[in-house]
């Protein structure tokens, strides 16, 4: 077989083993998303479970929320707060998923 | 002696301009499978756009740290496979630059060395700036990308119009390198292609090793130069089969010297050409 036929055909099931092991394994993919977990102290203004807004918490809340801005940086807390995606832990913890797609939908 | 070296193109090349609409409708189908990579340049965000891109799928996942498994997989596939063809017969950028070189206007040549700045767009704007950057940074790929700018933009403002809205303009550098482009295409052949484009880049680098390519048989050249003069990107016949930036658009085929070989077939010195 000639070298250039072994040079392609090696590349190629290279590809092929890159491809079908990015469908394969769990989490981003071409457009998937990539989740990060922050974890914050316990805050007692917090009520339990999902918090779809932040800005309606009592003062408490302002300082976790500058803590997330700190941590994530303000535009993800704003995302956050969209997208619902912080709640509270048994142990009291305020838990944070950060979501960020693969992929840029506006270019423009 | 003038082009007696000359053969009739095959049917497959007297069609390339039909292939590569057929491709541009195949990636156009508005059926937003984005966990799919297409092996083209083509914008993702385009209304009409079927599958995701590999270079705007590339600098996300540089500015999220992450490896990009699918879309350097399916690279790496069809490269090995198609190498340049890809360029040459199924990417729509290419074709809308083929079609505004049919203009009539006085065409120029990228010198040689245009082909490695393709090298810097990639490591720079697609790698290093989202790597280092994220994806705010105004030298992001696709904040810049012309066929974003044409493809989501455009669309984008007709949309607009129509619904008495006010309409979006993409920032200025976006703006200035598409109608640098949009111009260039008119006077030089793939402007894109030749000088800028990032994943004409990565195809350009299994030039030497796909599976499909043309070769030069120099036992069947009597130097008329005829392959030369059918080649629209200046590419040296002598070395067309490894040249990054040859798109296999096979007008050179129409040479007895220059002919599409499989990388299994063992090539003879004394090979007959084939004819169409």
């Amino acid at each position: 077989m000639p070298r250039r036929a072994i040079f392609a055909t090696t590349a190629a099931i290279f590809g092929l083993v890159l491809l079908v092991s990015g469908y394969a394994r769990p989490g981003l993919q071409v457009v998937g998303k990539k989740e990060v977990e922050v974890r914050l102290p316990p805050d007692p203004g917090m009520p339990d479970g999902p918090v779809p807004a932040w800005m309606d918490k009592p003062p408490t809340t302002q300082k976790v929320m500058e803590d997330f801005a700190a941590t994530l940086g303000e535009q993800s807390v704003i995302t956050l707060v969209t997208m619902g995606a912080i709640s509270r832990t048994a142990g009291g913890e305020l838990l944070v998923t950060e979501t960020k797609a693969g992929s840029p939908r506006c270019p423009t | 002696m003038a082009h007696q070296n000359y053969k009739p193109p095959s049917k497959l090349s007297r069609h390339r301009l039909a292939i590569q609409a057929g491709f541009a409708v195949l990636w156009m189908i508005p059926l937003r499978m984005f966990n799919v990579c297409s092996p083209v340049f083509h914008c993702y965000a385009c209304p009409l756009a079927a599958f995701a891109c590999p270079v705007g799928v590339l600098a996300q996942f540089s500015a999220l740290h992450a490896f990009p498994f699918i879309a350097l997989g399916t690279l790496g596939l069809t490269g090995a496979l198609f190498g340049g063809f890809v360029c040459g017969w199924a990417c729509p950028f290419g074709l809308l630059q083929d079609l505004a070189a049919k203009v009539p206007t006085p065409k120029f040549e990228l010198p040689a060395w245009a082909g490695s700045f393709r090298y810097v767009v990639l490591a720079g704007l697609v790698v290093a700036v989202p790597w280092f950057f994220g994806e705010t940074h105004p030298l992001f790929f696709c904040r810049v990308c012309p066929a974003g700018a044409l493809e989501v933009a455009v669309p984008a403002a007709v949309q607009a119009q129509l619904a008495g809205q006010a309409i979006i303009w993409p920032n200025a550098l976006k703006l200035g390198v598409t109608l640098a482009v949009v111009a260039a295409m008119f006077f030089i052949r793939r402007p894109w292609c030749g000088a800028l484009c990032p994943l004409g880049a990565i195809f350009g680098l299994f030039s030497r090793i796909s599976m499909f390519t043309v070769r030069f048989f120099p036992d069947r050249c009597n130097e008329c130069g005829l392959c030369d003069k059918t080649c629209a990107y200046g590419v040296d016949s002598a070395v067309r089969a490894d040249d990054p930036r040859c798109i296999r658009c096979l007008e050179c085929a129409r040479c007895k010297a220059c002919e599409v070989v499989p990388a299994w077939k063992p090539v003879l010195p004394d090979d007959p050409p084939k004819t169409a």
